[in-house]
């Protein structure tokens, strides 16, 4: 693998960490009795931002080089299931991720000039079904790595 | 004009958009894996399926986005539009893991 690939696979995953921190905490903060609406508002900006940087990056590793030098070996390998379910639903659950974060931040917006229970409610359950998601992907992106080894 | 209903008919905008995108990768994952005509559509326009879906999510979120941003919100419409948004992208996510877990065991 080339220093290029290497390095846009670290920035994949490490972008994404951040995403996912980045929600949490607005997440964590929404839930809150009074939340500071405009932290939520900027976490979950940048949550969006990294997400996208994120998708990115890891959208260069998997075309140029996941499709041709990894997948055929953990295809060849003991734990083929690492791609054919974890591998395939991951890049796919993916794109479902930062239009839901989208829709948080531009919520929490409307919830800093006038807050309001039902759609704080509802704001935070955007929150937590977007961590809920990102970190199934994370997860998804562990085993993938341990089913090529 | 009132910040606080601009950003209810952005954030309401979003969650359709959000919704649409759900649904269309979904259709295309799952349609595209039972359909080749379909997945190699996506892979002979953008050279790989899996950028076509990229390409085609964040388009039809981002023309949804456009076509509904400017139609007049309130909390209520905002707050609907979120929950469809969150039941859509767990749907999507279920479906498409469910399909290749079955598709893994030879079930589909």
């Amino acid at each position: 693998m080339t220093t290029l690939l290497a390095s846009a696979l670290i920035l994949h995953v490490v972008l994404g960490l951040i995403g996912l921190a980045c929600i949490h905490f607005a997440l964590m903060q929404l839930i809150r009795r009074e939340p500071p609406y405009g932290f939520v508002s900027k976490a979950s900006f940048l949550s969006a931002a990294f997400f996208l940087l994120s998708w990115a990056t890891g959208a260069y590793y998997y075309v140029v080089y996941y499709g041709t030098a990894v997948k055929p070996r953990i295809l060849a390998g003991a734990y083929p299931w690492a791609h054919q379910v974890m591998m395939e639903s991951k890049e796919h659950v993916f794109l479902l991720v930062p239009f839901l974060v989208v829709a948080v931040w531009l919520a929490s917006r409307a919830l800093q000039n006038a807050s309001d229970p039902r759609l704080k409610v509802a704001a935070s359950f955007a929150a937590a079904t977007a961590l809920a998601l990102g970190t199934l992907v994370a997860a998804a992106g562990i085993l993938v790595s341990g089913g090529v080894r | 004009m009132d910040s606080s209903e601009k950003y209810l008919r952005f954030a309401r905008a979003a969650a359709l958009g959000s919704i649409a995108a759900s649904i269309v990768v979904a259709v295309l994952t799952i349609g595209g894996e039972e359909w080749t005509p379909l997945k190699d559509a996506l892979k002979n326009a953008f050279t790989h399926h899996w950028l076509g879906k990229s390409v085609v999510s964040a388009a039809v979120f981002g023309v949804m986005f456009l076509l509904t941003a400017w139609k007049p919100s309130d909390v209520q419409k905002t707050t609907r539009a979120l929950w469809y948004a969150i039941g859509a992208a767990a749907l999507s996510a279920a479906a498409m893991t469910l399909y290749f877990t079955l598709h893994a065991l030879g079930l589909v």
